[in-house]
């Protein structure tokens, strides 16, 4: 006869541990982790070295910065607002004049492209003028002379 | 390397740490009416900004690069680049996370340079590190009595710095962030950008490895 198998529970895991240390479970989260802990020495002793180690860290004292480090960096920011003017950046204060440019350019073009129109000789296709009337010595066909009033 | 370290941790370790500066808690009135006047460059609005969060700051810098200059330095850049964002900071979240997001991304930068510059020199990060945590922390057991306790005291504040230095910047941010500044698993996640299901088990790798380098100080 065989043994009946016995049913080990599966480890905890690495999510359930953090939670457990942070005090993050439900109670009745909780009390499952630790009816499994009770069961499982290693997994009991390393959450004991984590208790511990977390004590150290979070009892490390407080970080003081130097007590000008508020004044220094206040000045800091001073400097950089004088060297830097507020409102727009100058790329986009120096827009508007770059457009204005282009447009004077533009205008100062076509007036001139117009002069040089009117003042240049047409070229096109040469009107016909009639042609001048000329006395009329000759005498007009048939022998009569023409009436001149 | 470092500044002068003399008096630069105060005995009172993480209670003070926790009352001091920013309000915890929800998104606060203060937090709201101190972004409404930044963002309008009210006169003294940055020097409220400067004194309300620098412990806080400070304290996360320093934690991250184990170097009281290099960590004055980083804060420093770190108020000027909330000056210069607090336009595009929109209220989404709490502007502390927000200000710590700022922060976590300034030392990762700054922790690559120092790489970087160490490399260059051909000389390990590590050596430099030591030197910061040598010199820069004063003794944690000036809450202990007696010279042989604040001695004691002061090498196993060394020793924790030195470790945690020598973890991976991600495992270290994590061990900073909840376990000495005490932010939420939530406040974490918003500094970080890690995904919801990652950060519990990220941290209990990051608190294992850090046992693991603290077994000689933790029997």
């Amino acid at each position: 006869m065989s043994d009946p198998p016995t049913s080990t529970p599966a480890p905890l895991d690495e999510d359930q541990i953090a939670a457990y240390v942070d005090g993050e479970l439900s109670p009745e989260e909780a009390a499952a982790v630790e009816a499994r802990l009770a069961d499982d020495p290693d997994a009991r002793a390393e959450v004991e070295d984590l208790r511990r180690m977390l004590r150290i860290v979070s009892d490390l004292p407080a970080v003081e910065p130097p007590p000008d480090f508020a004044d220094r960096v206040v000045r800091k920011l001073r400097r950089a607002r004088a060297t830097r003017p507020e409102g727009p950046p100058l790329a986009l204060l120096s827009l508007p004049f770059q457009v204005l440019s282009i447009l004077v350019i533009l205008v100062v073009a076509v007036l001139y492209m117009m002069a040089e129109l009117d003042e240049r000789p047409v070229s096109g296709p040469v009107r016909e003028t009639p042609p001048a009337v000329r006395p009329a010595t000759d005498a007009a066909p048939g022998g009569q002379r023409p009436v001149v009033p | 390397m470092t500044g002068g370290a003399s008096g630069a941790t105060t005995p009172e370790g993480a209670d003070q740490r926790k009352a001091v500066g920013a309000p915890r808690g929800g998104r606060d009135p203060f937090e709201r009416s101190l972004v409404r006047r930044l963002q309008r460059q009210a006169p003294r609005a940055f020097e409220e900004l400067v004194r309300t969060y620098q412990h806080r700051v400070f304290g996360l810098v320093y934690r991250m690069l184990g170097d009281r200059h290099e960590a004055e330095d980083v804060a420093q850049e770190v108020f000027l680049s909330v000056f210069r964002a607090i336009g595009r900071y929109r209220g989404d979240g709490r502007f502390q996370t927000w200000l710590f997001r700022i922060a976590a991304n300034a030392c990762r930068t700054r922790l690559r340079q120092l790489a970087s510059r160490a490399a260059h020199r051909a000389e390990p990060l590590d050596s430099v590190e030591d030197v910061a945590g040598a010199s820069a922390n004063p003794p944690v057991a000036a809450q202990v009595a007696g010279p042989e306790a604040a001695a004691a005291g002061r090498r196993l504040e060394e020793a924790i710095q030195r470790e945690l230095s020598a973890l991976d910047e991600d495992q270290r941010l994590l061990i900073v962030l909840r376990d000495i500044e005490g932010l939420s698993y939530q406040e974490i996640l918003a500094v970080t950008g890690l995904p919801e299901g990652t950060l519990k088990s990220r941290l209990h790798r990051a608190r294992l490895a850090l046992k693991e380098r603290l077994r000689p100080y933790l029997s």
